[in-house]
């Protein structure tokens, strides 16, 4: 894919604050048209990425490009096409969220008042109320509303959802799914690993300031393996020998293992010789692959203290 | 480096970001200069208000009280000369002419009026600055089309508003007063509006940006002090 299919660019990004490196050469990427989910642990560079594409904050190094335009010195001109919602919104007390609304939108241009409109009745969101009469949720609507109505060809969410319940989650995932359906481009930070796998094309997952894994779910899921419980009428001998099989366990009849994405027909043929009675194959979630990341980390950790 | 051993952790790479991309355009400085005026008018309006009805109304009421505390040109002599010691000067400052009611005013309500509204545009400057800038809430404005020097000019634009409208205000109450002496015209009662005005802002300047940036939503002390 050439630069110009890219809404966002990131390579070798780098940003210190004093001694802390917050970012070590991060590399990220949001084709146009798709919506790309941005993963990482507490701390490890998520936000400093945004605010530097937003021009908040300026890069020590590396190279960033959003919309074919820099962050930094191109910021106002580029801002019209962007719409941004941070993970804690805060507001000014005595204005109603209403307000707030045309406020952020008009900044942005002409606002579409049919389309927010349409946004507030969507989340719910009374816009009469005064701001410091909102919960962290109905903040955080105030900030999705006047993202959505507008017509940005890019979306830079950070953690949108923190403070929404499950029926907002929803009309959220939906919004998504229009804004992507209008060939526009998301980059969805976010810690709910159902919310990114339900939405993302593709995922790109960061520790410590640098790009550990990006790639489709699929390209992802390469090399790792599936979970599978069966319960089994003949009997699971022979099985948990078979090349590609681990953790085998068996617990009240259940017989549960993980099989290696290349050995899994071969597995599954011999599961299907033994009667199988009840069978459940799950793909390793977003969660796992995550948690195998940070895994790691948590075991090169503690295998150093032990040194 | 604070990290030394943490293996699986790459080294920051050394690639710099083109020259060119260093200066942002100077036309998009002001961008959404409109809107923030608004924001800054919706947000005060009430203490904009406020600080005008105060300060005006304060100073209608020293007119209306000397004028019954000094009826006579006896008692206006009388209290220039009181003025004219050093204590009270040093206080007040002293009127070209002390021995009149426009100065016997200006003796007392002047350097009140001054400093409150000095005071009250340092509070608002900092109000739309530093305080909104910490609570986090230029945040989401800046995410938008907003140039960076726009927020602090309009917060600017509309304490100026206010300390042009207090001496406009106070010139005519001094020309409804009839404070100014015979043969002077409204002289006085102008220089009172300019005098007013040109106070009241100047901590507005010494606080706006590009000036240092204070650390903190303190006043800063340097400008709050005031020399007659």
């Amino acid at each position: 894919m050439t630069t110009d299919d890219m809404a966002v660019d990131v390579e070798g990004l780098t940003k210190s604050f004093g001694r802390v490196h917050a970012l070590r050469g991060l590399d990220l990427r949001v084709p146009a048209g798709q919506v790309t989910g941005f993963l990482g642990p507490n701390g490890a560079g998520k936000t400093t990425t945004i605010r530097i594409l937003l021009g908040l904050l300026k890069a020590d190094g590396g190279r960033a490009s959003m919309l074919g335009g820099d962050p930094w010195s191109d910021a106002v001109r580029l801002h019209k096409n962007i719409a941004y919602v941070p993970g804690d919104v805060m507001l000014w007390p005595n204005l109603t969220g209403g307000e707030a609304i045309d406020i952020l939108c008009r900044l942005s241009g002409p606002l579409d008042v049919k389309r927010k409109q349409t946004m507030l009745e969507r989340f719910e969101l009374d816009p009469t109320k005064k701001a410091r009469a909102y919960s962290k949720g109905n903040r955080q609507k105030v900030a999705l509303v006047a993202a959505l109505a507008s017509n940005a060809q890019l979306l830079l969410l950070d953690e949108p959802t923190s403070g929404l319940d499950p029926i907002m989650e929803a009309a959220f995932t939906e919004s998504i799914r229009e804004v992507k359906a209008q060939g526009r481009s998301v980059l969805l930070s976010s810690h709910i690993f159902a919310e990114v796998e339900k939405l993302a094309d593709r995922i790109t997952i960061i520790r410590e300031g640098a790009t550990v894994e990006t790639g489709t779910m699929a390209e992802l899921r390469h090399l790792t393996r599936t979970r599978v419980t069966v319960v089994l009428d003949q009997g699971a001998d022979g099985l948990a020998t078979m090349p590609g099989v681990h953790d085998f366990a068996t617990s009240d009849g259940h017989i549960t293992f993980a099989v290696d994405e290349a050995e899994l027909p071969t597995v599954l043929t011999a599961v299907a010789a033994r009667g199988p009675r009840s069978l459940v194959a799950n793909p390793p979630s977003l969660e796992e692959l995550f948690l195998r990341h940070y895994g790691d980390e948590m075991a090169a950790l503690s295998a150093g203290s032990k040194k | 480096m604070t990290t030394a051993g943490r293996a699986p952790i790459a080294a920051p790479r050394t690639t710099h970001i083109a020259r060119s991309a260093d200066q942002r355009s100077p036309a998009d400085r002001f961008a959404g200069l409109g809107t923030m005026v608004r924001l800054v008018l919706r947000r005060n309006r009430v203490r904009l208000i406020v600080w005008l009805v105060v300060l005006v109304g304060m100073y209608q009421y020293i007119v209306s009280y000397y004028k019954s505390v000094f009826p006579t040109q006896q008692s206006l002599d009388d209290f220039a000369k009181l003025s004219n010691t050093p204590g009270i000067r040093a206080l007040t400052g002293l009127s070209p002419a002390a021995n009149t009611m426009g100065g016997a005013v200006w003796t007392k309500g002047w350097m009140t009026v001054v400093l409150a509204l000095a005071i009250g545009v340092m509070f608002l400057v900092t109000r739309s600055g530093r305080a909104d800038e910490e609570a986090g809430r230029t945040e989401l404005l800046r995410s938008r089309v907003l140039g960076v020097h726009a927020y602090s000019v309009a917060s600017w634009l509309v304490n100026g508003g206010l300390c042009v409208a207090v001496g406009v205000f106070i010139a005519l109450v001094s020309i409804g007063g009839s404070l100014d002496p015979a043969g002077t015209g409204a002289a006085g009662s102008l220089a009172s509006d300019s005098s007013a005005s040109e106070s009241g802002q100047s901590p507005g300047r010494c606080r706006r940006p590009p000036a240092a940036p204070t650390r903190s939503a303190r006043p800063s002390s340097s400008c709050s002090t005031y020399s007659a």
